[in-house]
Order: C-alpha cells, then structure tokens, then sequence
C-alpha cells in the first residue's frame, strides 16, 4: 500500500481579494483510484483545479502530486481536460496529435489512432469547426494519447449526449483499469456513482461529504416516520448534527441523515408512530440534501 | 459473459456486494460452472461501467469466501470443489439475502410479525406443496 | 512543444512573403513596361542625386526595414495569444520561462528571415532592371542594418513586454495602438524640434527614448555620426548608442514580457 497520495491537497485556501472561492479544502486520492468532485456551479472546483495544475497560486495550503508540488516534468505523467476547450481553433486533430508527439516522451500514434477512429473525427478539419462534442472527443484523445499516471478532467462530458457520456465514463475505466489515477468534476452523478471509488463535495467552496460511494451510502440515510395524527414538533431534529435536512408533509416526517440513521431512528420513535423505517439513498439524493439547502420545494394543491 | 451480471448503481447497497451476490446466486444456479472462467476485472468493469476496484474488491471476496480462485496472469475461476459445502454456502448466502429483504419489506408495511409468519406459510404452501419432495 | 508557434510563423512568414513578394512582382512588371521611368531615390533628401549613377544600398536597407518592422510588431504578441486557453501550453512538461523564451527565440528567427527576404526580393528586383553594378556602400549602411533590425526587435520587445500577461485577444489592440503612439510622438518631436518650445521638446524627446519609430525614421537616419536626432535625446547621438538602445530595449521588453507571463494567473 502506497504512502504517498497520487494528489494530496491539504488545507487548500484561495481568495481573490477578499472573497473566498475555496477555504481549507483537504482532499486525498489513492494512486490508481477515481475521486469525483461533486459541487454545484461556482462552488470551487474548477479554482481547485488551477491551483493543483499551477495554472493559479493558492493562497494557502499545500498541493502534491505523487509527493511532491508540481513541476513541469509532472506533466509526463498528468494531462488536464479543463472545461473549456483550450485547443487550436486553426489548427486541424492532426496538428494537434503532432503537437502531442512532439511535446511528450510517451505518446502513443497507436492508441491515438485507436480513439481517433472511435470518435471517427476527420484529421484534416480545422478544430474550430468541429461540433462542441467532437471538440471535447479531441481534448479526450490528445490526454490519453500519452498513456497518463494520472488524469485530472473538469467536466469531461459536459453537454454531451448519453452515448458519448458513457463512452468517456468507459475511457475513464479502461485508464483506471491499467492503473491510472483520476480525478474528475462532474454534474452528472450517475457517472460518478458508477465510476467513483470516492466522491467529495463542494459547496461554496467548503468540503461538505467526503468519502467512499460505499460508506457514504452506507450512513447516509432517510429515517421515515409516519404517524397517525399530524407530525409532532420534534426538539432539536434540524439543528442536529447527524442530521442534514427534514422534510415533514402532513402525516409523514422524513429526517435525511448524515450518520448513525439507527440512532434517529430511536429518536423518532418517543414520539409513538405508527412506523419508522430507515431507508438506502442513492448518490444523487445524497449530493441534493448535501447541497441543496435553498432549493426551492415545489408542492402540488393541499 | 456480461449478460449474466447486473448491478444498479443508484441502488443504496454498495456496487461490489451487489456484484459479490450476482456471483453467488449464478455459482449456486449453475449459470456459472465449477472451473468456469470470470470476466477480467477490466473486461467485467467496462461491460458494467462501474470501478475497476469495485470489482477488484468483489473478486477478491469471492475468493475469500470459497467461491472462486484466482491466479495471477490466468484470470478468476469458479472453484472447481464443487463439494456441497461450498455450493450449499453459496446458496444460502443467497437466500438469506432474499428473504432477508422480503421480511424487511413486510416489516416496512406494517406487519407484525405473527401476520408476517402466516403469510410467509401460505407462499411455502404454495411452492412447496405437499406432494412434492423436500 | 513550441510546435504552435512553428505553425503560427510559418503562416505569418507565408503571408508576409506573398505581400511583400506580390508588391515585388508589380514593382519589376511595371518597371519592365516598354515607356517606364524611373528616378532613383535615395531617401536621404538633400544628398540624393536623381540619376542612376548610384543606388546607395542604406536607402533599400531602409526600406526593408521598415517592411520587417511591420512584420516584427504583427508577430509580436505570440505570447498574447496563448492567453485564451493557456492550459495548453501551461500543462505541458517544460516550465514557462523557458518556453516563452523558445518563443521568442523563435520569433526572432522569423525576423531575420523576413529581413534576408526583403533585402532578396530588393536585390532581385535591381538584377531584373540590370542596376546591381550600381549599388554602393558608404558609411550609412552598417548603422542602416543594425539599427533597422534593433528597431524591430525593440519594438517586438515592448510589445511582448505590454502584451504577455495581458488578457487574450489584447494583442491587435496593443500592436494599433503602439504605431499610433509612435508616430505620433515622433511628429510632436520633430514639430517642436525648432526652440521655440524647449520644455515640451525635452518632454518628448526624453519619452521617445522607448519609441522605436523615433530611432528609424528619416529625422534620425541623416544625421548618423556628427549630426544628432532631432527627435531623440542628445545623448543618444551615434550608431553605438542608438544600437545599445534600441537593442537593449528590445531585450529589456522581452525580459519583462517573460517575467510577465510566468507570473499571470489563469
């Protein structure tokens, strides 16, 4: 078992002027695990990685690669897929993968060849006019083209239809299968509940959930409880700590729990009702309760 | 090969204890031979889309459990045993999965328990009658 | 990993010689035509003499470059340009300094090809018309050279130097507005070159000690050696400091433009 984190951050700060985009942020990633990055827009993930990939400076706190801060030499081993496309728009996938050949010791023609024909691109087309999807499949080819240790991608599939999202999802699986360490932003958590060893949330720049999909499913639950005239007032429930949010509708109180669901349950049950249950959460209600405070509920006629 | 297993994701119990119990329930249905060859962890993480380690961990599991055996460089294979212990194990692991969650579902409803055994009689009645052996 | 920028100035060189080549080719066509005149000029006004005994080889050196001066600042803001997207270059294995270096090494080179190019067409174009023999060399000729190009790589300089860690897409607004600037200057200089405004005068021409245009143009270029710049200061006066200037600040600017943009936060 390895000492060293692929990407180690470490109480990572970073304020622009005095708002501050990220606030001790701590986050480790196993070599050859995937880390999902989970967050709403603007929550920090993008400012997480620039400062990890030293495209910006943090203004506090340590970020390693495989042990050590980032040189240009890291970059043999670690692409980037940023959200937006930094390619050539005046230069064809062909100038590109030149460009690649000539800038890394590993590149591949062989496997780039490969992807190129499973996107089925044109070589000798300008990158500007290509489709954003087909511009994404260039930027996915150029990073795994140099066979990477490690990938760092920003919404790899964004806008992207579903048959091209879970071809990425398979690129990100083949490259983790041979060993490749990933970490990747997403908004579509059913990529990230599928793919993730571990999933870290973000809101507002702050590390909310942090953990394993498994042990994060495993404690976070809902504690149902129906009863038979309307909820009662339940002392302290929202104000907690195992608790993230309560919802009460007529004659049900649902608490949506961080840890120790068991625990609330025998809450919930001194008020006598007629049933409590604790039951599993998927990924996406998880990342909804752990977010979404201020979403507004809509509710259908009393 | 990946027909046989599924996993569902958005379910709440974890990807590799699901995919350890699709192994299972194939081993003890004979869907999967004694000797029989298991995907690659690649192969099996690709046709799924879930993580490699989910079914790294998984495989490693099964192997834990008696279920099957791995060789480094040939790939995972059901244990060739096939002695009734192993089978039977398998089997009931399998079961105690199912009725486990049948009787958790019947408690979530509201039965009590004494209902929950009438009913529960009733279905063995039914699929086991009383001509049939065991 | 500077293949970009390979492909950037190849197209630019691509451009630059079919202009310059073009106006060549309508030069020698026109010139070829059975009734043509004409005079040949040095630009050096009261020295010129409107026959074809001489062709003073600092006049087309001057010409050429001002034709490489223009190319200089349009490839100026090669680092500019990487702005928009720069997680490109930035997120490659070799470390910034030296890659902005590489640029403008590169660049350089694409200077000096367009410089051996210009002065090629010009030496064609004179074989075309039979008037090589007539070409001389004085005094004015080496300061022409040197300076010329020290003007252009000065001017490559401030530009990269304004431009590197500016946003991308600054770079067309920087180069325009850089030659309005200096022309501009130079005329305010020269305009009040009489005595009649000799605060301003000073003003001016301490400021065009950082304006390329005030080195190259013709106020300057008559009075190499005894005679000074009526545009630049008195102590810049002579080939040597006009050289140590402009090709000094051409390397101060670059300096900066690379200081410049390995500090520039995406």
């Amino acid at each position: 078992m390895s000492s060293t984190y692929a990407i180690a951050i470490r109480d990572f700060t970073k304020r622009y002027g005095s708002f501050e985009a990220v606030s001790n942020l701590t986050l480790e990633v196993e070599p050859g695990s995937i880390c999902g990055l989970l967050g709403p827009n603007g929550s920090g993930k993008t400012t997480t990685f620039k400062c990890l990939l030293n495209l910006a400076r943090a203004t506090f706190g340590t970020m390693q690669v495989e042990g050590a801060p980032v040189q240009p030499a890291t970059f043999e081993e670690l692409t980037y897929v940023p959200e937006r496309s930094a390619l050539y728009e005046w230069l064809t996938l062909a100038d590109h993968l030149e460009f690649n050949r000539r800038s890394y010791r590993k590149y591949d023609a062989k496997r780039a060849d490969e992807l190129v024909n499973l996107f089925r691109l044109e070589r000798k087309k300008k990158v500007g006019k290509l489709s954003k999807g087909q511009q994404t499949a260039v930027a996915l080819i150029l990073a795994f083209s140099i066979r990477p240790r490690i990938l760092v991608l920003d919404e790899p599939a964004s806008g992207l239809d579903p048959v091209f999202q879970r071809v990425v999802l398979d690129l990100l699986i083949e490259a983790a299968a041979g060993g490749a360490t990933i970490l990747f932003s997403s908004h579509q958590i059913g990529q990230v509940e599928r793919a993730a060893d571990r999933v870290a949330i973000l809101k507002n720049g702050k590390l909310i959930v942090d953990g394993t999909v498994d042990s994060l499913k495993g404690s976070e639950k809902v504690v149902e409880a129906i009863f038979d005239q309307m909820v009662p007032e339940v002392d302290g429930l929202a104000t907690d700590a195992r608790v993230r949010r309560v919802e009460r509708s007529g004659r049900i109180l649902r608490a949506y729990v961080k840890e120790d669901s068991e625990g609330i349950a025998r809450r919930l049950s001194e008020y006598a009702p007629k049933n409590v249950a604790v039951m599993d959460l998927n990924l996406e209600d998880i990342f909804i309760n752990a977010v979404g405070g201020e979403i507004p509920m809509i509710r259908g006629g009393e | 090969m990946a027909a046989i297993f599924t996993v569902d994701p958005r379910s709440g119990v974890p990807l590799y204890l699901q995919l350890i119990e699709q192994v299972k329930r194939a081993v003890a249905l004979g869907t999967l031979g004694p000797g029989e060859q298991l995907p690659t962890v690649k192969a099996l993480a690709l046709d799924l889309t879930i993580n490699p380690n989910t079914v790294a961990r998984a495989y490693r599991d099964l192997e834990h459990d008696g279920v099957i055996d791995t060789s480094p460089g040939r790939g995972s294979f059901v244990r060739m045993d096939g002695s009734v212990g192993e089978s039977r194990r398998a089997v009931d692991d399998v079961a105690r999965s199912v009725l486990g969650d049948a009787v958790r579902e019947a408690k979530t409803l509201g039965l009590a328990r004494k209902r929950a055994a009438e009913i529960f009689g009733e279905q063995l009645d039914r699929w086991f009658p009383a001509g049939e052996k065991e | 990993m500077t293949y970009a920028q390979v492909l950037r100035l190849r197209r630019a060189l691509l451009v630059y010689g079919t202009v310059v080549g073009g106006l060549f080719l309508i030069v020698v066509l026109f010139g070829h035509l059975p009734n043509a005149t004409f005079d040949v000029e040095t630009t050096f006004g009261h020295h010129a003499t409107k026959s074809v005994s001489s062709i003073n080889l600092s006049g087309l050196l001057f010409f050429t470059g001002w034709v490489t001066i223009i190319f200089a600042t349009v490839i100026s803001t090669s680092l500019n340009r990487e702005n928009d997207g720069v997680e490109m270059v930035w997120t490659k294995p070799i470390a910034r300094g030296r890659l902005a270096f590489w640029y403008i090494a590169l660049d350089f080179g694409a200077i000096l090809v367009a410089y051996a190019f210009a002065v090629a067409l010009c030496v064609l174009a004179l074989a075309s018309f039979g008037l090589l023999k007539y070409v001389s060399v004085d005094g004015r000729t080496i300061p022409t050279l040197v300076i010329g190009l020290g003007v252009a790589f000065m001017w490559y300089g401030l530009l990269q130097g304004l431009s590197s860690w500016q946003r991308g897409g600054r770079g067309g607004m920087v180069i325009g507005l850089s030659w309005a600037a200096a022309f501009v200057l130079t005329s305010l200089a020269g305009a009040t070159a009489g005595g009649g405004l000799p605060l301003l005068h000073s003003l001016f021409t301490a400021l065009d000690v950082v304006n390329p245009v005030a080195y190259f143009s013709s106020y300057t270029l008559s009075g190499y050696g005894a005679h000074a710049s009526p545009v630049l200061p008195q102590a810049l006066a002579g080939t040597l400091m006009r050289s140590v200037a402009t090709w000094g600040i051409g390397i101060l600017g670059c300096a900066a433009a690379i200081a410049g943009w390995k500090r520039l936060e995406v």
